[in-house]
């Protein structure tokens, strides 16, 4: 049983290599459409890997369309937030979007931000685990200096599991959160083609999701006063649906 | 109300002093639909009666309030009320205002007759005062709007540019009114940001009317390109009195008892909702940002900027951070300015620090940032050091960059970067077309992994929670088990068990009629109670312990079982069913005395 899910495992990962390569290929020849498709069906198929979703982003500001260019640059990051070349690409893109931050982020925002949202749980776990652990030592360890170390790890356990649940309160946030994929985009008053204009947004700035009806979804930008309906098709979540 | 009570109060108790009554224009020429301030200066004396203003033909006077002074000057007390008209005409031509007669304590006073020049209307159409031919309700009764750039050369915006504005909105005198909100911009172009709190408040006069006039200041920022006009609206609940609306009786008709003074003491309080909105808004053209010369370190702020205090220490070692304090200074989007870099950034490396931000004016458009950071030099030498960073400068419609007074800077160690010659080849290497400077494509795949933290499972909260439990169990576990092991608490089980067993072999003996073994067996039983609420080992209760704690039938059972482990003599025991009694009481006295404690 084990040889064959091994064997699957070898093939899948053959597999998706062959359709990376072709990818990049179709993009260092300049097609980039065909390198966009090619990324895309493989996250689709294969799931989100960093250097997929850098690729696809790389491949979409060089086909002109830069909020799809962020949006896979940003979630990235979000899966290896302080990779380099993810940070310097998305600033060049930004910057040349004219796309800077509406706000400035937290100290705390910055922290919990230092890594991905998974290896915060993976800590939780871990903090978790350290504490039965060290409840063991203290039982089994009584009366000698094992307790000594007992009690630092209990208590570090106890910290780990604190840090981490609090970090990951901010998941609902980051799964609020929206990139404009192709602008300007036109903010209306209300939820259909004739409403009256509010104003418009550029592709590449992030807003804040709200609640949607049929074809709109209602949309904030952090920090000023910009809110409105914006058609689906403009926007897409930062956390992609169903993942 | 309040006004015309007060007015009248006035008018009672005035004194005379130097009586006279003066009219003037402030202007003696007007356009047709344009109106001269004629001010009626009533001076001493106990005024009568409001003053009638005479009828001219095709000229339209109509009164703009009133206002009363006091003045003492060398202990002499004058005081004055000032009527004010609006006076004009749509028709083109000479006119005279003949004298205004004024009674002042039974004696008649009269004005110069005054002369007002109308001239054709350059517009052609006629407006602002006569006849007031909007409908009660209408905006324009209730006060209007206005809006202007600080900058008034002004006519254009960056995307992400805060250019500072000035919102007024003009209620007449007569006025109650309350605010529903500050103004906000109509249409979607723009956004307001950083409104004063605290409107300013004053009062001013345009075109012979008196208004309460509230002032905000803001930054206006656009939020796409082209040219939209600059409109705003105020939402306000306004109250004014309307004498077209007052049901007037028969009998007041009298000028002293029901005359135009009176009418607006018993005119309805009319109170409307009104939005005010800017008329004819100045259009604003918002233009893109230039892609052409964007510094790279740009990073939107958008106004006019100077670095201020900069300190920088004078001695430092290549791969230790060193704290700098700097000043930025100016006017703009003072949240998109980030930290000055230390040039040339490449011998650099910097760490995000702390910033703060204290607002100049009311708009926090003007004021200065402070930053505090560290950096680590990278390459040693003694060096000039200043520090850099862009803006964009939305008057030139340029980028700028800014730098630092040079400092003088010893920094000793070794280079922490080395920095490559280039090589021949890529010397004679031709230069590569403008591409954008993208990390390079990646040629590995890495792992799948998922977005949703694991947190987002199923499992992760019953795992959470088994680890929990796990911990409680285990505690628990320890606990019971030192309880177990506790000296104490195994005496007071052995007690127990001691008791048990010889309260059974009593019954046993007590049943069987054996004296001596009942006896032994009863002194074990109290033995075994006491140590095992006392804790202490059986064999070392005594008949001390039992002192106090039991009755003297009890003690004499004890005192028996001696006499009888000692000389074996059974006379005078007795029954040993009293004794069997005897000692049932005295376990409970004892069970009893210890739960009592």
């Amino acid at each position: 049983m084990k040889v064959i899910l091994m064997l699957l495992f070898t093939i899948a990962f053959a597999q998706a290599n062959e359709a990376f390569d072709r990818a990049n290929a179709a993009y260092r020849d300049g097609r980039f459409r065909e390198a966009v498709e090619c990324y895309e069906t493989l996250l689709e198929t294969d799931g989100a890997r960093v250097a997929v979703l850098q690729n696809l982003g790389s491949a979409y500001h060089r086909l002109g369309e830069d909020g799809r260019a962020i949006l896979a640059f940003e979630r990235a990051l979000l899966l290896r937030p302080r990779d380099p070349d993810l940070q310097a690409n998305l600033k060049l893109v930004r910057d040349e979007s004219a796309v800077f931050p509406t706000r400035p982020s937290s100290r705390w925002e910055r922290m919990v931000g230092w890594i991905s949202f998974r290896a915060w749980s993976l800590i939780a776990l871990v903090g978790a685990a350290l504490v039965p652990v060290a409840a063991l030592g203290w039982v089994v360890r009584k009366g000698s200096k094992g307790r000594w170390i007992a009690m630092p790890l209990g208590v570090s356990g106890v910290l780990l599991v604190a840090v981490s649940v609090l970090a990951l309160r901010k998941w609902e946030e980051i799964t609020t959160r929206g990139i404009v994929v192709s602008g300007p985009a036109t903010l209306r008053m209300s939820p259909f083609e004739a409403a009256a204009e509010k104003g418009s947004l550029p592709a590449g700035r992030e807003v804040r999701l709200g609640r949607s009806r049929d074809e709109w979804v209602w949309v904030e930008v952090e920090g000023t006063e910009i809110q409105g309906w914006m058609a689906k098709g403009e926007v897409e979540a930062l956390v992609p649906p169903g993942s | 109300m309040g006004r015309t009570i007060f007015i009248w109060l006035f008018l009672g108790w005035s004194v005379l002093h130097a009586e006279g009554v003066s009219a003037e224009l402030s202007t003696p020429t007007v356009e047709a639909g344009q109106a001269a301030l004629l001010s009626l200066k009533v001076e001493g004396g106990q005024m009568d009666a409001y003053p009638v203003m005479p009828q001219v033909k095709d000229l339209i006077i109509q009164s703009q309030g009133q206002s009363q002074q006091m003045q003492i000057i060398n202990g002499r007390v004058s005081r004055s009320i000032q009527f004010n008209y609006a006076v004009g005409s749509h028709v083109p031509g000479e006119y005279e205002i003949p004298p205004i007669s004024v009674s002042l304590g039974g004696t008649d006073h009269r004005t110069e007759p005054l002369k007002l020049t109308v001239r054709p209307s350059s517009s052609g159409a006629p407006q602002g005062i006569g006849e007031n031919t909007d409908a009660p309700g209408e905006s324009s009764e209730y006060g209007h709007l206005s809006f202007q750039m600080v900058k008034k050369d002004r006519k254009h915006l960056f995307p992400g540019e805060i250019a500072p504005v000035r919102i007024q909105a003009y209620f007449p005198m007569n006025a109650r009114v309350s605010l529903n909100g500050p103004p906000r911009p109509e249409g979607s172009a723009f956004t307001l940001h950083h409104l004063s709190d605290e409107p300013k408040q004053n009062v001013e006069v345009v075109d012979g009317r008196r208004y309460r006039v509230i002032t905000w200041y803001g930054g206006l920022s656009a939020t796409k390109a082209g040219e939209y006009p600059a409109s705003f609206t105020l939402a306000a609940t306004v109250a004014v009195r309307d004498p077209s609306a007052r049901q007037r009786p028969s009998g007041f008709d009298n000028p002293l008892m029901g005359g135009s003074l009176l009418d607006d003491l018993f005119a309805p309080v009319v109170e409307k909702k009104v939005d005010l909105k800017t008329a004819d808004p100045t259009e604003i053209e918002v233009r893109e940002l230039p892609a052409e010369n964007r510094p790279e370190d740009f990073s939107g702020a958008i106004g006019k900027f100077e670095f201020g205090k900069v300190s920088i220490p004078e001695t430092m070692m290549t791969g230790e951070p060193v704290r700098m304090n700097v000043e930025v200074k100016g006017q703009g989007n003072f949240s998109l300015l980030q930290q000055p870099e230390p040039q040339p950034s490449a011998d650099w490396k910097t760490y995000e620090g702390k910033d703060e931000f204290a607002p100049g004016d009311a708009a926090s458009f003007g004021g200065a940032k402070h930053f505090q950071f560290n950096a680590v030099p990278l390459t040693p030498g003694e060096r000039k050091v200043s520090l850099g960073f862009s803006y964009f400068d939305p008057d030139e419609g340029e980028y700028r960059k800014v730098e630092s007074v040079p400092k003088e800077v010893e920094i000793t160690g070794e280079a922490k970067v080395e920095k490559e010659e280039p090589s021949q080849e890529t010397l004679v290497q031709e230069p590569t077309p403008d591409e954008p400077k993208l990390a390079p494509l990646r040629t590995e795949l890495d792992s799948v992994s998922g977005f949703s933290p694991l947190s987002r499972e199923i499992w992760f909260v019953p795992a959470m929670a088994g680890c929990a439990a796990m911990s409680l169990a285990i505690l628990a576990v320890g606990v019971w088990r030192e309880k177990r092991n506790d000296p104490e608490m195994r005496a007071r089980r052995e007690a127990r068990l001691a008791e048990a067993r010889a309260l059974l072999d009593a019954g046993r003996a007590a049943e069987q009629g054996d004296v001596s073994g009942f006896f032994a067996a009863a002194r074990n039983a109290l033995r075994g109670r006491v140590a095992a609420e006392v804790g202490i080992r059986p064999e070392a209760v005594t008949l001390r312990e039992l002192e106090g704690r039991v009755d003297e039938d009890v003690m004499e059972l004890w005192q028996m079982a001696d006499r009888l482990d000692y000389s074996g003599d059974l006379q005078g025991v007795g029954k040993l069913s009293r004794w069997d009694e005897v000692l049932r009481r005295g376990m409970e006295a004892l069970s009893g005395g210890s739960r009592a404690a």
